[in-house]
């Protein structure tokens, strides 16, 4: 009973056992066990994103009133939840186009650039306690620096297909990225603030109370500025299928584009555990201390949970023009973002961190973002007003 | 901690195997019956006319260069996020100053209109 308490874990170290006893010297047996790990840890968001990308068809079909995804012969299982295999085998088999103009090196590096980059970012997701590939010091930084070798492989695609959609898809998915990468960074400086750590275990062991209660204004500036930084669903102006196509990877066919679709799938998944780890408490949760395996469990409920939330905008959101969405950002998130920080950094050393009771600081913490929300309702309000009543002016002056 | 960047190590380079495969495993697998009319470049249905790796839009660039102001000024804060604590207040208040010159630095760039997109 106690191995299915900690079950991975467990796992884990019969495995490492089993490869020791098999008398290997000892760099390699380091080496083949990190290896071995790290392909299960590779291979565990491709299978999961499997799964959510004929979730993600179904849920969205049915808000639009549609059946979606369903039996598509006797290859595709009940509910044709086989969907997603069925289409990567079809992938797999279809000629791949080069077009000629094309700078094929370019052209051909960047779907492996994206879909490692995606993958590599699973090596700091902390999975359960004690469940991670590497507990780095710097682990969300990991995150956000891969994040710009994201944005490196979009340039190579756009730039590589030498086709006018692919570049102007690609120009404006870098825009959109640097641009939302900054209240992204400041609002996970507030996390790192009230957790004192880079590292994603220790954020996580910092969260008593969820930080989505305690930073309800962070919480909400991360979710907006990954979502852009996703580029889902109302973000999605550099895809944008019915005027640009599909944007940087137009060009692409067979398993390049697959490998597109898959990296675009497995970064919203990764994205959306980071969500739960930084703001719902990651895997802790009721009975995790006696049964650890559970934490797992949480972690996936919460991911799923995010994930559903997105389902959702994109069920419901309309595409934003590209002045729009930098106007948002540069006008409304960054400043909001910056001013976020100087009040959790007063709150945060204005309150002591030991002599209190552990409900103090999330409280204060709580109320100074309720004050902050109200003060940029009023601030929107009074600026609103004021823009209307402008364009009111210029209307009846005739101009 | 040693460790554990080796094991990143290790998993970039897993990552790059994944990356590879599948295209390597289609590369088996598919069809490759070369056409001059399939590899023309796909736009929107007539031949592709005009240089495409042309100057673009300078609004491109101004956003980066607001970007890259912000983009260092992460940068700096990072390191203070984590330390201020044992800092005590001198040193969040330090910080908070330095935001707010970074906050009206941004209203410069508005107020020159350098957040316009026209």
């Amino acid at each position: 009973m106690d191995f299915a308490k900690d079950l991975i874990v467990n796992i884990g170290n019969w495995l490492g056992d089993v490869l020791a006893s098999t008398g290997l010297p000892d760099p390699w047996l380091r080496i083949v066990s990190l290896a071995g790990a790290g392909l299960v840890l590779a291979l565990l968001p491709i299978i999961i994103v499997i799964f959510l990308i004929w979730a993600e068809r179904k849920v969205v079909a049915r808000m639009q009133d549609r059946l979606g995804p369903n039996a598509s012969g006797v290859y595709a299982g009940p509910y044709a939840i086989f969907q997603t295999i069925a289409d990567a085998i079809k992938m797999l088999t279809k000629e791949d186009v080069v077009p000629a103009a094309a700078d094929r090196w370019v052209f051909n590096a960047a779907p492996v650039v994206i879909l490692s980059v995606a993958i590599a970012i699973w090596a700091v997701i902390p999975l359960g306690s004690g469940l991670i590939g590497a507990d780095l010091n710097i682990g969300i930084l990991y995150v956000l620096s891969l994040g710009a070798g994201g944005l490196v492989s979009l340039m190579m695609a756009g730039w590589g297909s030498n086709n006018k959609y692919s570049l102007i898809g690609a120009l404006r998915a870098i825009a959109q990225l640097i641009s939302y990468e900054i209240p992204q960074v400041l609002a996970i400086l507030a996390v790192v603030m009230v957790a004192g750590s880079f590292s994603m275990q220790d954020i996580i062991e910092a969260q008593d109370v969820a930080f989505v209660f305690a930073m309800p204004v962070t919480a909400m500036l991360f979710l907006v500025a990954s979502l852009a930084e996703v580029g889902r669903v109302p973000f999605d102006l550099a895809e944008a299928d019915s005027e640009i196509v599909a944007g940087y990877f137009v060009e692409y066919s067979g398993m390049k584009f697959g490998q597109f679709y898959l990296s675009e799938f497995i970064n919203n998944t990764a994205l959306c555990a980071i969500v739960a780890t930084l703001f719902l408490g990651g895997w802790r949760g009721p009975f995790v201390d006696t049964i650890p395996v559970l934490g797992s469990l949480w972690l996936l409920l919460k991911t799923l949970a995010v994930f559903f939330l997105f389902m959702w905008l994109r069920g419901t959101m309309v595409r934003l023009r590209i002045d729009q969405m930098l106007r948002f950002n540069w006008k409304f998130l960054v400043p909001l973002a910056l001013v976020n920080i100087c009040v959790i950094a007063l709150v945060d050393s204005a309150v002591p961190a030991s002599g209190v009771a552990g409900w103090v600081r999330p409280v204060s913490l709580l109320t100074a973002n309720v004050a902050l929300l109200i003060g940029t309702a009023i601030v929107l309000t009074v600026s609103g007003r004021r823009a209307r009543s402008a364009s009111g002016q210029s209307i009846a002056a005739g101009r | 901690m040693l460790d554990q960047f080796a094991f990143v190590g290790v998993f970039l380079i897993v990552a790059l195997f994944i990356g590879i495969a599948p295209i390597a495993i289609a590369y088996i697998l598919r069809p490759k019956k070369p056409n001059p009319r399939k590899a023309e470049t796909y736009e929107c249905g007539i031949q592709t006319r005009g240089e495409t790796w042309v100057q673009f839009k300078v609004q491109y660039y101004l956003f980066a260069l607001a970007f890259l102001i912000f983009d260092v000024e992460a940068v700096l804060l990072l390191p203070w996020a984590v330390a201020y604590k044992a800092l005590g207040l001198y040193a969040a208040l330090e910080g908070i100053v330095f935001i707010l010159i970074l906050l009206a630095a941004l209203g410069y760039v508005w107020r020159k209109g350098g957040l316009e997109w026209s």
